[in-house]
């Protein structure tokens, strides 16, 4: 009997020590893979971060070689050319040429300025996105496409002049977009402030084709890798819908704390 | 005749030799300040303080219209024009809106600049014929004048709808004449048939008129 107890003891004592064994490994097993895995989040979010920089890192160099150029010609050769206004002003109006000078100096000037506007929006550097939107949608009405524009009283330019840059840039692209894509006859933009929320809103009555949706038919062009980056860049959301009765609207959300 | 005095804050040096220059040649303008920014002007200013100011819109610091706020709180009876590179309304509405007698662009004639300073002296503003456009359009835009005409709503025809956007972006008749493959002539005779259709007095008539019936897009 007493041998059958003890077999019985051994028994208990064999599973309960298998049973430790078995659950120290599932614990170390559980460890290990939250460790694993919060490893691996890790990995993630530096690649997600360095991925980042990388897109920020792009869009600093390319816009800062931009703006060097644009105040170069702005600045420098713009300068010399007004100046020569006045020298040519000096000469003698009756004198051959002095007229078509006059006119083919001004001509140039003007040149200069649009080259030096569309690598650096002047009014955008110096006034800011809701003004720079207003005049782009000037600017635009040559097009056979309809352009209206609305913002709020809100000020906006106090925000990061490289993130409004960005938004105005995805703005232009957007509206290239429609113009190839869209067959839309008339673009609505729209900016407003919503609590602590800045809202862009470009609407067109087109054919509602939505890039990404559509993917066969439009490859993701280097059209739209750059909205997203820049997007990503200002820290905010970009969202394509079909409007309610025909076309896209497309909606900008970037925080403003 | 007193003669008029002038400061100038100019970055380029190279503009802001031959502006010196030029309004030195014009008999009773005297040229005391030569500045190359906005604080060195509001310095230099101290003591010394010019009839009129000209000042760049893009300088380095402060710009042309932060300057001229400063000026007017230091020196109420001086008149500042701004003269720019940049010819986007929005530049215009805002150096007009912080008080800013006149706004000329570095590409038109430089003799518009004497024409400026005169007007400046004597009437206290000076506004050419694209800052009233710009002003107007924008004032009628925004509600703030709602022009009436005493005619039924006109009827134009093709060619009168291309002058009428052509006059509202600025160009003059020869230049208009010139687009449309037309006689100088032939654009003035549209020019009165649109007129007298809206019963307008001047090019501001039309441009108004225009901006209210959305014969063009601003």
């Amino acid at each position: 009997m007493a041998g059958a107890k003890s077999v019985d003891y051994i028994i208990v004592l064999g599973t309960a020590a298998m049973l430790l064994l078995a659950m120290g490994i599932i614990i170390f097993v559980i460890v290990y893979q939250r460790k694993m895995f919060a490893k691996q989040n890790l990995i993630n979010q530096i690649r997600i971060d360095s991925q980042q920089k990388l897109i920020k890192a792009e869009i600093d160099i390319k816009e800062r070689e931009q703006k060097r150029i644009a105040q170069e010609l702005h600045d420098d050769i713009g300068a010399s050319l007004s100046s020569m206004r006045f020298i040519v002003g000096k000469l003698d109006r009756k004198g051959d040429g002095v007229v078509e000078l006059e006119a083919t100096l001004s001509r140039t000037i003007q040149k200069v300025r649009q080259i030096s506007n569309d690598l650096l929006p002047h009014v955008l550097s110096e006034l800011g996105i809701k003004e720079a939107l207003a005049n782009l949608v000037v600017n635009l009405s040559c097009l056979p496409l309809e352009f209206s524009y609305t913002s709020d009283d809100n000020d906006y330019a106090w925000i990061d002049k490289d993130k409004q840059l960005a938004l105005f840039r995805v703005v232009q692209e957007l509206i290239n977009n429609i113009m190839k894509h869209a067959e839309a006859k008339h673009v609505k933009i729209d900016l407003w402030r919503d609590d602590e929320k800045l809202v862009l809103t470009i609407e067109d009555d087109g054919n509602g084709v939505i890039p990404e949706r559509d993917a066969r038919k439009h490859p993701l062009t280097l059209g739209l890798k750059n909205i997203e980056s820049r997007i990503q860049y200002v820290g905010g959301t970009i969202s394509r819908e079909k409007a309610p009765l025909k076309g896209t609207i497309v909606t900008i959300i970037k925080p403003l704390t | 005749m007193k003669s008029v005095t002038i400061g100038i804050a100019e970055d380029q040096e190279i503009y802001r030799n031959g502006l010196v220059s030029m309004l030195n040649g014009v008999p009773n303008f005297k040229v005391t300040i030569v500045a190359n920014d906005g604080k060195d002007i509001l310095v230099k200013m101290k003591g010394n303080e010019p009839d009129v100011v000209l000042l760049d819109y893009r300088m380095g610091g402060m710009n042309g219209v932060d300057t001229a706020k400063k000026i007017y709180r230091r020196h109420p009876n001086v008149r500042v024009l701004i003269l720019s590179m940049y010819d986007a309304h929005e530049f215009v509405i805002r150096a007009i809106e912080n008080g800013v007698c006149g706004y000329i662009t570095k590409d038109d004639d430089p003799k518009e600049i004497i024409t400026a300073i005169e007007s400046v002296m004597s009437t206290g503003y000076y506004l050419n014929d694209r800052t009233s456009r710009i002003l107007i359009t924008r004032m009628v835009k925004s509600g703030q004048v709602q022009p009436k005409f005493e005619t039924e709503e006109a009827q134009f025809t093709n060619i009168e709808i291309d002058v009428i956007q052509l006059i509202c972006q600025e160009y003059s008749t020869f230049e208009i004449s010139k687009k449309l493959y037309k006689s100088k002539r032939t654009i003035d005779g549209h020019r009165a048939s649109i007129m007298k259709k809206i019963n307008a007095k001047n090019v501001t008539g039309i441009v108004m008129y225009a901006v209210k019936n959305n014969i063009v897009q601003v």
